[in-house]
């Protein structure tokens, strides 16, 4: 049988009183708690703030600190398929240049726009690769400007705010509260400078370990999908920014388990062609060596033996194609 | 609506002081407005299925309760066929023609039916079975029919428990329509206790552990069995976090607006027998095919084999109940089984404690009989969460025999979701057989409220905010 419920409320009218009187003690009460609140929450997200900005290793967008010190000459955009596939040490080796890895798991294009905006206002760097992936620009179901979660300690970075803003009025009455930025980030922070300091900066590489099965290689997964236009437009302001700084890029597939790929949405091959951005197909048609399911953790992901494969490849690819202008100090090289 | 949004942190205010503001005599207007509006922020066309059972619903118990013999039993039949059939063309028809279409194709009979495709109306299955309670009351004659429609129509649309429960009797919520209810602070007080418990435990706990859930079960084929296993146990804690928390805001949310719904859950995973578990889990639910469909089947009044099929036909059609999928009915057929096979060998059990000196150390047995029930449970919930009856086997296969390393993740889901485990496990074991807000409400003051700052900053900086559904909606 059930429960009754709670009987507290039973004997309300003993000692809760009614009306007017009822109002004005919530009223106060609920005030009191506000201000408690605000001033606590104004306290932890100073003191969360910070230890943030110390923080430099972490998997909710921390390595960006250590990205923003470094000031690497050479950085990686993409998803989770550029952060296990990219190794910064390779790259960095082959083209004399430093090197990060600032792909995000699960990230899509606005993330990659405001991470470079925020990059922009600290520095600029030599080289911008990206990772194209086709998942950072479909249609999800829900609010893509949730994904620019890794930046929200930046939220005062007023590139980072301009992208923020021009989400959902509901996300930004969130930052009323000087705490949230730092959502989900208190673990790390607390990892990195009180329990497992790290002398070193973290280069972003996350690489996937294990071995998927001897499957078959099967067609590249195209089911029927959905381009989110805002999502396009975030990747061609992405491309136009870095020409206006002066930054090539060079878009990548990188390899899958899976014979083909994804073709650009024609807004960007517009900007492709009109910026003469290289695109570096890593399709197994063309690079059959990447057919080996020794190299993959998964059909999309390779694990730590197949990047380590493709970022040397990679590397002697943009080295025949960036070295000398990345030999040049940087403002012979924009000119 | 869903009340972990936005939104709703701004409706729910406004709907409280405009009720507390409102006459009397427009107050069940105001309330029915407002939870038209709440159900109509997720599909607005859907009200209309709502509008078509409590239009059937309502004239069918008028008639029930002017009629008589073989008239008043027909009312009856045609009230209840005619609320299950919206049920079952939305939730059940593509589910019966999938199955029709798999036995033609494996029988070589050339016959290729089509599903609809219907998106399923929001809490569809606990409005149906709330109305279908009010009519049956009538019928058994416990209950007046409600010659007020609008009355009626809010005890089926209250907002505060229309989506996901609790399923609510006539006779506990129908005449509190008619009761004023002033403002009253301790109500008001202990009720917004209740919601920010129910936030806590969605947003800091079930959301977390979804995560971590959620990349496990979606790729199981690469996981080890210790992996799916730890999964599987947090999924047991996401979805009592998930669905206790929504009945805590519902319930929480009608205090203060002065209305009293009944107890969802009561501490379920200290349950020391699948039979005590199914006392406190889910407990409107419970009831209701308990006093709906079990004790008119006969009950445990009846000759063993047929209180056996009672209870394994309850549960049976409880998990069908909860989704038309294979692996909720075979899900509701296993508790079946655990409570014929654990009532049935109650006395070997005892037999056995016994024999190995169990008895001697209460404690341990206790403790004992809640980690067996739980496990039992989790094997369970395997066939809830897997996407299917395959995946489900080859989940437990891999637990069996699959061992190795246990997938972290960055080790951060994990810690999150444990430190929410063990939170929510404390204060289940802290309070006792009271409720959250009963045991903090009897601390002093300092400490309430040093507990509402913790919750909330907890809330801020560990709670995942992306509006996620409440699991329960979808049935």
């Amino acid at each position: 049988m059930p429960l009754s419920s709670s009987t507290s409320s039973s004997n309300a009218g003993a000692c809760g009183g009614s009306g007017a009187r009822a109002f004005w003690k919530l009223l106060r009460n609920g005030l009191l708690l506000l201000v408690l609140l605000f001033v606590l929450d104004r306290a932890l997200g100073a003191l969360a703030e910070h230890w943030f900005l110390k923080t430099r290793d972490g998997d909710t967008g921390e390595t960006t600190n250590a990205l923003l010190e470094n000031k690497s000459a050479v950085v990686v955009f993409g998803d989770s398929r550029a952060e296990s596939h990219y190794v910064p040490a390779k790259i960095s080796a082959a083209l004399a240049a430093s090197a990060f890895n600032a792909g995000f798991k699960g990230s899509n294009t606005i993330y990659d726009f405001g991470l470079q905006q925020l990059i922009f206002d600290h520095y600029t760097p030599r080289l911008i690769i990206l990772d194209f992936s086709a998942y950072s620009l479909m249609k999800t179901r829900d609010n893509p400007y949730n994904r620019l979660e890794p930046l929200y300690p930046y939220w005062r970075d007023p590139a980072v705010w301009r992208v923020i803003d021009s989400g959902d009025w509901k996300q930004r009455l969130t930052f009323f509260s000087r705490l949230y930025p730092y959502n989900s980030k208190i673990h790390s922070i607390v990892m990195f400078n009180f329990m497992a300091h790290r002398p070193h900066a973290a280069d972003g590489f996350e690489p996937q370990f294990g071995v998927m099965g001897n499957r078959p290689l099967e067609p590249l997964d195209r089911r029927p999908v959905t381009y989110s236009d805002d999502l396009t437009a975030y990747l061609e302001r992405f491309l136009v920014s870095a020409h206006d700084h002066g930054v090539p890029v060079v878009i990548v597939q990188s390899p899958r388990h899976a014979p083909g790929s994804f073709a650009l949405p024609l807004l960007i091959k517009q900007r492709v062609d009109e910026f003469a951005i290289p695109v570096i197909d890593f399709d197994i048609a063309t690079y059959p060596q990447f057919a080996d399911h020794r190299l993959y953790r998964d059909p999309s992901h390779l694990n730590d033996t197949g990047a380590e494969q493709f970022s040397e490849l990679l590397g002697s690819k943009l080295c025949e194609m960036y070295c000398e202008a990345l030999r040049q100090p940087p403002e012979t090289a924009a000119r | 609506m869903l009340f972990n949004s936005i939104q709703f942190l701004v409706f729910f205010p406004l709907v409280a002081a405009a009720y507390f503001a409102a006459p009397q005599r427009l107050r069940w207007a105001l309330l029915l407005g407002a939870s038209c509006y709440f159900y109509m922020a997720f599909i607005p066309v859907y009200i209309l299925i709502l509008v078509l059972t409590i239009l059937v619903d309502y004239f069918a118990a008028l008639y029930i309760e002017s009629a008589t013999g073989a008239r008043r039993r027909m009312g009856l039949v045609v009230s209840i066929v005619s609320t299950c059939l919206i049920l079952f063309f939305f939730k059940y028809y593509d589910f019966v023609i999938s199955n029709i279409n798999t036995v033609a194709a494996a029988t070589g009979i050339g016959l290729a039916l089509t599903p609809l495709g219907l998106i399923l109306p929001i809490g569809l299955s606990f409005h149906t079975f709330q109305s279908l309670s009010y009519v049956i009351e009538v019928y058994w004659g416990k209950q007046r029919a409600q010659r007020h429609f609008g009355i009626y129509a809010l005890y089926v649309m209250f907002f505060p428990q229309l989506v996901a429960g609790p399923i609510e009797r006539p006779q506990n919520l129908l005449h509190q329509f008619y009761e004023r209810h002033d403002l009253d602070y301790v109500r008001i007080r202990d009720g917004l206790r209740q919601m920010l418990w129910g936030f806590f435990k969605k947003l800091v706990v079930a959301d977390r552990l979804a995560i971590y859930v959620n990349t496990i079960y979606g790729n199981l084929e690469h996981h080890t069995g210790p992996t799916i296993a730890l999964a599987t146990v947090f999924f047991a804690f996401q979805i009592y976090c998930d669905f206790s928390a929504y009945s805590d805001i519902a319930i929480g949310a009608a205090r203060v607006l002065g209305f009293s719904l009944m107890t969802n859950f009561h501490k379920p995973y200290f349950s020391r027998s699948i039979s005590e578990f199914w006392r406190r889990w889910h407990i409107s639910l419970s009831t209701w095919f308990k006093d709906y469909v079990y004790v008119p089947l006969g009950g445990n009044r009846v000759p063993r084999p047929r209180w056996a099929f009672n209870i394994l036909f309850t549960f049976t059609i409880s998990g069908l109940w909860h989704g038309a999928a294979w692996t909720y009915i075979i899900w509701g057929a296993l508790n079946g089984v655990y409570l014929v096979a654990s009532t049935s060998l109650q006395g070997t059990r005892e037999a056995v404690a016994r024999a190995i000196g169990l008895l001697r150390w209460p404690r341990l047995h206790q403790f004992l009989k809640i980690a067996v029930t739980f496990g039992l449970t989790c094997i369970a919930w395997v066939f809830f969460r897997a996407p299917g009856f395959d995946e489900a086997l080859a989940a437990l296969h891999h637990m069996l025999w699959n061992w190795g390393p246990v997938f972290t993740g960055g080790a951060k889901e994990l810690i999150y979701g444990a430190l929410g485990i063990a939170v929510v496990l404390a204060v289940d074991a802290w309070s006792g057989e009271r409720h959250f807000h009963e045991a903090v409400g009897a601390r002093p003051q300092v400490e309430r409220w040093a507990i509402y700052l913790v919750l909330i900053l907890w809330i801020l900086s560990a709670g995942v905010f992306n509006a996620s559904q409440f699991i329960y909606f979808q049935f």
